[in-house]
C-alpha cells in the first residue's frame, strides 16, 4: 500500500463518515455529538450506552443507525422478568427427519451486528449480565459449545437517568464494558422545532443505506492503524491515572468525591476514540485535542463518585473537565 | 531526500531561529539580574556602615555576576532539541501537534503506510511555515524590566546618601578625631587654656601646615594625641591601627571609644540620682498586685485621663507611709482596720476602683491582722461573725448564730435583700423538736435553697433518648425530625431533571 492508495482509503473513510451522519441528521435533530460517538463506538469496535430523560431519541438514533447500514439488527427489549436464555437464546428439543429428537440451538437475538438494548437497567443484574461476553468477546457460549458473532457487532443500549423505581442499576463491570457513554440532551428550542415538522407531517424523512458490512470492517481497520506519537499516548495514560483517588499528585475534586478511578479500558477508550475523531477532522495522527475530546464519553461512567459526590450531586463531567484542565499538555 | 530527512532538516532552521529569540530573553533576564543586584549593592552599602561589611558584599556582588553570566549564557547557548522545537512550532502556529507528532515518528523509524503519510505532511507543514512569523523576534519584557533597573541604578550612585565609613576617611578628618576625642576624654584646666592661649596663632598654623606637608608625622600626631585619652587594650589596638596607616580602622575605633565613653559617663550620672532606689518593696508589691491583669483594679480607672490623678494619690500614698514607717506608727500589729485609720486607704481613693474593691478593702485586710466587723459576704453566703479580716473562708473560731439570721443589726445596709431570703419558714414534717438552733438555721437554708424539683427528671432523660436514638435506627421518623427529612426529600425530588 503506497502512500496514495492510503490518502485514497482516509478519503474515502471520512466521505462515508460524513454521509452516515449526514443521513441519520434528516431524522435526529441535533445531537450531533451523541451521533458522532454512536459511529465512533461502531468505528471503534465498541459498544455504546445511551443516556437521556424519555422522548429524546435514544432508540430512534439506533434504528436510524441500523436502517442506514446494511447490517443485521435486532432490538432487546429489556423487562424486570426477561431472562438470559431470551437473550443469548439455548437448545431446544427437535424431532428430526427420522422422527428422533435431536437438540438443536436456537439463537437469541444478540446474534445480530447491531444490537439495540432498550431500556437495559428494566432487567436484573442476571439478564443484564448475558451480555457481558457478547459485548467483550463478540460471542455466545451456552453449554459447551461457543458461538462466535458475525463481525461488526455493536450493542448500543438506552437507559433512563431519572427514572429508578423498578429498574437495576449497571454493575460496574458491565458498564465498563461500554465503549462510550453518551448523553442525549433535551432539544432546544429552534431543536423541537424542527422535530415536530418532521414528525408530525404526512410525509415523514427517509433514508438510504450507505454503508455495508464490509466498508464498515475496512473503516474500522483504518482507525486503528492511525499512529499515535508517545507524547500523546503519554497524555492519555496521565488522564486515565489522575482519575484514581489515589494517584500521585491527583487533583482535589478527584480526591474529594471520587471513589474508584477509570480502568485502564478506559486509557483504549481515549486512544481508539481519539483515533476515529483524527479521521474525522482529517488527520492522521492522534493530537492532544482528539484525547480531551474523547474524555468525556469514555471516562465519565468508568469514573465511579463517592457518598460525598453523590450527596453534593456532582456531575462526573465537571470533575473530567477539571481533570482536562489542570493537566498540561503534551509536550514533548 | 526522504521526508525524515527534509522534517529534521526544517526543524533544524526553525531551532536557529527559536534560539535567537531565547538568546534575546536570556540576555534581557541576564541584565535584569545584574542591575538588580548592582541597585541591592548600592542599598545596602548606604544602609550598613561597617566597611567591612561593604567590602565583602562587594565581592559577593562580583561573584553573583560572573555566577550570573555563566549561568545565562549556557542556558542561552545550549542547543534546544527538536522535539521542543516542534512542540513550540505547533503551539505557536495551532498546528495541533503535527510537528511533533511527525518528528516523533520519523524518530521511530518504524514502517508503515499512514506513518509515511504522517511524516510526509509533517515535513511539507515543517518547510512551509516561516520561522520569522512563528518565531518573531519580541521585545522582552524583561528589557523594559532592565531599564527601569538601570534608572534606579543611575540615580542611587547620584543622589543616595554617603555612607559614613564606606569610604576611607582622610588623614586630617582622623586628626581631627583624635584631638576631638581626646578634648572630650581629658577634663579641660586652666594651664591648658593658658598654653594654648598662649600660643600665637600664626605659629599653630605654620606647625599645622607643615605636618599636612609630611603624612608621616601628621600620623605621628595623631598616635601621640590618642595616647592621651585611652588606655590599655584600646591604646594598644589604636596604636597597631596608626603604624599600619589604616586611616578606616582608626576611625571606628575612635568612634567606639566616644560612644564608650558616653554612655559610661551616662551611666555615672544615673547612679548617682537621688531617690532612685526608695520604693517600698511591699507597697510595690502590692501594687503590683493590684495593677497586673486579673488584678482588681477596673480597666476604667488606668485610662489616659485618670491615670494622672492616680498617680498623685500613689505619690501621697507613698509619702505617708514613709513618714509614718520613719515615726514607728506604721507598725501592723497595732493597725486597726477601721475605715479611715489607715493612711493608704485614706489617701488613695479606691472609690476609684469600683465598689468591689472597696468593699474588699474594708472587709479584706490583706497583710493586717487584727480584729473586724464583717458586714456580710457575698451574696447567699452565710452571715457570720469573725475576727480575721481574710473574708475568705470562716475559720474554726467563728460561730453560726440563728440570732444573726433575723437580727437586723448584725446585716449592714447591703445585705437587706438576702435578709428577705433568709426568713424563717415553717415547713411541715421537717420540724424537729428539740434540736438546737444552729441545726434549725441549716435546715431553714437549706429549705430555702434547695426547692423539690418540679418536672420528673428521670422521665425527661428517657424521653429525649428515646427520641435521639430511634432517629437513625427507627421505624418511624421522629416528630422533632420530620421536618427536615421531608425537605431533605422535596429538595432532592426538585433537583432531578
Amino acid at each position: 500500500m503506497n502512500d496514495a492508495s492510503v490518502e485514497v482509503q482516509i478519503d474515502s473513510f471520512q466521505k462515508q463518515f460524513r454521509r452516515v451522519r449526514a443521513e441519520i441528521a434528516r431524522v435526529i435533530v441535533g445531537n450531533e455529538e451523541v451521533i458522532d460517538g454512536v459511529i465512533t463506538c461502531l468505528l471503534a469496535r465498541g459498544h455504546g450506552l445511551i443516556e437521556g430523560v424519555p422522548g429524546t431519541g435514544k432508540t430512534k438514533l439506533i434504528q436510524t443507525l441500523a436502517d442506514v447500514l446494511h447490517l443485521k439488527f435486532s432490538r432487546i427489549q429489556f423487562t424486570p422478568d426477561l431472562m438470559p436464555g431470551d437473550i443469548v437464546g439455548g437448545n431446544v428439543l427437535r424431532e428430526g427427519e427420522r422422527g428422533n429428537k435431536i437438540l438443536e440451538f436456537q439463537p437469541g437475538p444478540v446474534f445480530a451486528n447491531l444490537i439495540l438494548a432498550d431500556e437495559i437497567n428494566r432487567a436484573t443484574p442476571k439478564t443484564q449480565s448475558a451480555l457481558l461476553e457478547t459485548m467483550q468477546e463478540n460471542s455466545v457460549t451456552i453449554g459447551k459449545m461457543t458461538h462466535a458473532l458475525e463481525q461488526p457487532v455493536c450493542v448500543l443500549a438506552t437507559q433512563n437517568p431519572i427514572e429508578l423505581e423498578g429498574t437495576y442499576p449497571l454493575p460496574e463491570a458491565q458498564l465498563d464494558r461500554f465503549f462510550y457513554k453518551l448523553r442525549m440532551e433535551f432539544p432546544d428550542a429552534r431543536a423541537l422545532d424542527e422535530i415536530l415538522n418532521r414528525t408530525t407531517e404526512a410525509q415523514e424523512p427517509t433514508i438510504e443505506r450507505v454503508l455495508g458490512q464490509g466498508e464498515i470492517l475496512e473503516m474500522r481497520a483504518i482507525a486503528r492503524a492511525i499512529p499515535v506519537a508517545q507524547p500523546v499516548k503519554d497524555y492519555a495514560i496521565r488522564l486515565t491515572l489522575a482519575t484514581h483517588p489515589e494517584s500521585a499528585p491527583g487533583h482535589e475534586m478527584v480526591k474529594k468525591f471520587v471513589r474508584y478511578g477509570s480502568s485502564p479500558r478506559g486509557a483504549q477508550a481515549l486512544l481508539l476514540g481519539g483515533k476515529v475523531h483524527a479521521l474525522m477532522h482529517n488527520r492522521v495522527y492522534v493530537a492532544g485535542e482528539d484525547i480531551r475530546a474523547a474524555a468525556f464519553p469514555a471516562l465519565r461512567h468508568r469514573m465511579l463518585l463517592n457518598y460525598e459526590g453523590e450527596a453534593e450531586q456532582l456531575d462526573v463531567d465537571t470533575i473530567i473537565s477539571a481533570l482536562i484542565e489542570s493537566l498540561p499538555e503534551p509536550r514533548k | 531526500m526522504k521526508d525524515r530527512d527534509v522534517l529534521i532538516r526544517a526543524l533544524a532552521g526553525h531551532a536557529s531561529r527559536l534560539r535567537l529569540t531565547m538568546l534575546l530573553r536570556e540576555l534581557s533576564r541576564m541584565v535584569c539580574a545584574i542591575l538588580g543586584a548592582l541597585v541591592l549593592y548600592q542599598i545596602l552599602a548606604a544602609a550598613i556602615t561597617a566597611s567591612a561589611v561593604v567590602n565583602a558584599l562587594g565581592v559577593l556582588l562580583v561573584l553573583l555576576l560572573i555566577s550570573a553570566l555563566i549561568f545565562f549564557f549556557v542556558r542561552g547557548l545550549s542547543p534546544i532539541p527538536l522535539d521542543e522545537v516542534a512542540a513550540i512550532a505547533d503551539a505557536h502556529a495551532n498546528l495541533k501537534d503535527e510537528l511533533k507528532t511527525g518528528y516523533c515518528l520519523a524518530q521511530l523509524g518504524t514502517v508503515s503506510p499512514l506513518v509515511d503519510l504522517q511524516i510526509q505532511r509533517s515535513a511539507r507543514r515543517a518547510q512551509r511555515l516561516n520561522p520569522r512569523n512563528v518565531f518573531p523576534l519580541i521585545i522582552p519584557r524583561g528589557v523594559f524590566a532592565a531599564a527601569g533597573l538601570a534608572i534606579a541604578a543611575v540615580l542611587l550612585t547620584q543622589f543616595a546618601p554617603q555612607a559614613r565609613y564606606a569610604r576611607s576617611p582622610s588623614a586630617d578628618s582622623i586628626a581631627a578625631a583624635a584631638t576631638t576625642a581626646s578634648r572630650v576624654s581629658k577634663p579641660r584646666t586652666v594651664s591648658d587654656d593658658a598654653a594654648q592661649s598662649a600660643e600665637p596663632p600664626d605659629a599653630r598654623q605654620g606647625t599645622q601646615m607643615s605636618a599636612m606637608r609630611e603624612g608621616g608625622a601628621k600620623w605621628a600626631k595623631i598616635e601621640t594625641a590618642v595616647q592621651g585619652f585611652v588606655q590599655g587594650d584600646e591604646l594598644k589596638a589604636l596604636t597597631a591601627a596608626i603604624k599600619q596607616h589604616d586611616a578606616g580602622r582608626v576611625a571606628q575605633l575612635l568612634e567606639e571609644f566616644r560612644a564608650k565613653r558616653e554612655f559610661e559617663r551616662a551611666q555615672s550620672s544615673v547612679r548617682g540620682a537621688p531617690g532612685a532606689d526608695r520604693a517600698t518593696p511591699d507597697l510595690l508589691a502590692r501594687l503590683q498586685e493590684l495593677f497586673s491583669p486579673g488584678g482588681n483594679v477596673p480597666q476604667s480607672a488606668l485610662d489616659a485621663d485618670a491615670g494622672e490623678q492616680l498617680a498623685q494619690a500613689l505619690d501621697l500614698a507613698q509619702k505617708l507611709d514613709d513618714d509614718m514607717r520613719a515615726s514607728g506608727r506604721n507598725n501592723p500589729a497595732s493597725h486597726a482596720l477601721e475605715e479611715g485609720t489607715n493612711p493608704l486607704q485614706a489617701a488613695v481613693p479606691l472609690e476609684r476602683f469600683g465598689p468591689r474593691e472597696a468593699r474588699r478593702s474594708q472587709g479584706q485586710g490583706g497583710e493586717f491582722a487584727g480584729t473586724t466587723d464583717v458586714e456580710g459576704g457575698a451574696m447567699g453566703r452565710r452571715v457570720t461573725q469573725s475576727n480575721v479580716g481574710a473574708g475568705g473562708k470562716p475559720s474554726a473560731s467563728e460561730t453560726s448564730n440563728s440570732d444573726s439570721i433575723a437580727a437586723e443589726q448584725v446585716m449592714g445596709p447591703h445585705t437587706v435583700r438576702l435578709a428577705a431570703q433568709l426568713k424563717q419558714v415553717k415547713i411541715e414534717g421537717n420540724h424537729l423538736r428539740g434540736s438546737d438552733a444552729g441545726e434549725v438555721a441549716d435546715t431553714t437554708y437549706a429549705a430555702t435553697r434547695a426547692q423539690p424539683a418540679q418536672s420528673a427528671y428521670q422521665e425527661v432523660r428517657q424521653h429525649a433518648a428515646y427520641v435521639s436514638e430511634s432517629a437513625t435506627g427507627g421505624d418511624r421518623v421522629p416528630l422533632a425530625y420530620r421536618g427536615a427529612v421531608k425537605d431533605y426529600f422535596l429538595d432532592l425530588d426538585r433537583n432531578e431533571p
